[in-house]
């Protein structure tokens, strides 16, 4: 079985002279909850639609579930795709609309439509029809639409769009239940960070076309961690006082004499009195530790939202 | 591409619209044969005979705006809805969208037709006398005949021109100026510069657009009708072949949105 769900190999998609997309390289992994991050216009609708086929790369390559080229269509029947407003023909219910696409892609049996309306929670729709659906309602036929042919990967753009609080906890539990029952490999891309770092156990950080970076829950966990970052003249004998003195191993040694300190962040005094005390020379000491936000602001340089 | 056809039909059949435009030509029939009824109390002679005759054969043309309407609503705004993405994205090759909403609308078209003529007929064969020596059903048969492959030919223009064209309104005009526009331009063209050969030669070419042709279709069904049969194949099978190649040409790579 392939480890890797999504690669992406210099993908790259131009309209006219502006570049949508400028040499994507990105990997997903079996099992991974891809949370995708940028900006407004960063690219992230345009990577999901070249990854589902609704355009095609002005240069470089995908690569589903082990497979490119003329193979990758075939592929694409083991996702379900949430791409920016749910559609659907508007004279049609919820029931109708699933039973249309069931029958179009040959997926047995009159249950799968029953159960995909279960999984989101819509099934006392009646005849209503999707024209007179709310923005939440459409929101969970697009992701029922999704899950109905149980596919080992779900590409979802912004799919909590719409939803009120409850539906947005209800969509979070139900993409960690999809996750870990059916193994379901999902990428997300969202707005809401708050909601993509409940979930997410990996993010690629996007930004005017460009993959800035690609890092794993755990890493950013711990990039993010609150810490006393200080620069001094002689970090080992630094960290034989943060032992002896003040009795933590809490702290990381890094390049260029600088050590980051996990312990006594409420007393950066007697830290500085400790080092002072023994002779070591304290160049600089700030605290340091972020959310994804701040991460992500940081990342591609500030002062704009995601 | 079974499981496509199926798909359609299912929402074709959920289509208010077209069971409403199917009610309102059959009603409209069926107050042309009451006209005709009405001009048999009052002393007229109007036959079974007459009123298929003078009818059916001279409006084959109109067949083709009822394939622009059958076009309609299988395509069912899929642009305008944003469905197509649906189907791309779980992997349907695009031929297969494409030549599968062609199959559908041929489909539905002929559908159409079939009960329009049939239903046509059968009202008229109840409320006229049968009278005179004319073989009706064959030359009705004929006429359909020689009708049928210039409408698939018209289908798929109008298949095209729903795929390649985004805008519902923009579509339909583009389908009607090519099959009602189209010729009438041409004609009006050719004779400004009737003086010179290229005028005379766009008249000509405009005789053989579909909807002419179909126009011209009632003078070959007793003499020439074989050569005729040819000639509407001919004409057919080529605006079939060059607006499906087209079509799925550019729809190949076209951006879903």
């Amino acid at each position: 079985m392939e480890d890797i769900v999504l690669s992406t190999h210099g993908l790259t998609r131009a309209y006219g002279r502006a570049l949508a997309l400028d040499g994507v390289d990105l990997t997903v992994r079996r099992g991974e909850i891809y949370g995708l991050i940028g900006r407004n216009g960063a690219g992230k609708s345009t990577l999901l639609r070249l990854v589902s086929g609704q355009s095609v790369p002005t240069s470089g390559s995908i690569r589903l579930f082990g497979k490119t080229g003329s193979d990758l269509r075939r592929e694409r029947a083991r996702t379900g795709v949430i791409l920016e407003a749910p559609s659907f023909s508007p004279f049609l219910g919820a029931r109708e609309n699933l039973e249309y696409y069931r029958i179009q892609r040959g997926i047995p049996g009159q249950d799968a439509v029953e159960e995909a309306l279960e999984l989101v929670e819509l099934t006392d729709t009646g005849s209503k029809k999707f024209k007179n659906f709310s923005l939440g309602m459409k929101q969970r036929l697009g992701l029922a639409l999704a899950l109905m042919s149980r596919p080992e990967f779900l590409l979802l753009d912004e799919p909590i769009n719409g939803l009120d609080p409850e539906g947005v906890a209800q969509f979070r539990e139900l993409f960690r239940r999809l996750n870990q029952e059916r193994q379901t490999t999902i990428l997300i891309s969202s707005h809401v960070l708050s909601e993509l770092s409940a979930v997410a156990t990996c993010y690629g950080f996007l930004e005017r076309g460009r993959l800035l970076e690609e890092i794993t829950a755990q890493e950013l966990r711990e990039r993010c961690q609150v810490c006393l970052r200080l620069q001094v003249d002689d970090a080992v004998k630094a960290s034989v006082i943060f032992h002896i003195k003040l009795g933590t191993d809490a702290f990381k040694v890094l390049p260029d004499n600088t050590l980051e300190l996990y312990d006594h962040l409420d007393c950066p005094q007697a830290v500085s009195q400790a080092l002072a005390e023994e002779g070591v020379f304290l160049q600089s000491m700030e605290r340091r530790g972020s959310d994804l936000e701040t991460y992500f602001l940081d990342l591609i340089g500030g002062g704009h939202h995601a | 591409m079974l499981n496509y056809i199926r798909a359609e039909f299912y929402k074709l059949a959920r289509r208010k619209g077209y069971w409403i435009f199917l009610a309102v030509v059959l009603a409209l029939e069926s107050l042309l044969v009451w006209g005709f009824h009405m001009v048999n109390a009052s002393g007229g002679r109007l036959c079974f005979e007459d009123c298929v005759l003078s009818v059916v054969p001279q409006a084959l043309s109109f067949g083709g705006y009822f394939a622009i309407v059958a076009g309609e609503m299988v395509f069912a705004g899929q642009y305008k809805n944003g469905t197509l993405k649906n189907e791309v994205a779980f992997g349907l090759p695009r031929w297969r969208i494409y030549l599968g909403k062609l199959i559908v609308q041929l489909m539905a078209s002929t559908l159409m037709c079939l009960v329009m003529v049939g239903y046509y007929v059968i009202i008229c064969r109840l409320t006229t006398p049968e009278a005179g020596n004319a073989p009706v059903m064959l030359l009705l048969g004929k006429s359909l005949l020689a009708a049928l492959p210039v409408w698939v030919g018209v289908q798929g223009m109008i298949c095209a021109c729903c795929f390649l064209i985004r805008g519902e309104a923009a579509h339909t005009i583009a389908a009607v100026s090519i099959y009602w526009g189209l010729p009438n331009l041409l004609t009006f063209v050719g004779l400004l510069f009737y003086q010179y050969p290229a005028g005379r030669k766009m008249m000509e070419i405009a005789e053989w657009t579909p909807s002419q042709m179909l126009g011209y279709t009632a003078r070959y069904l007793e003499e020439d009708f074989l050569p005729w049969l040819g000639w509407m194949c001919l004409v057919g099978g080529v605006w079939l072949a060059v607006s499906t190649v087209l079509g799925l040409w550019r729809f190949r790579r076209k951006e879903i949105n």
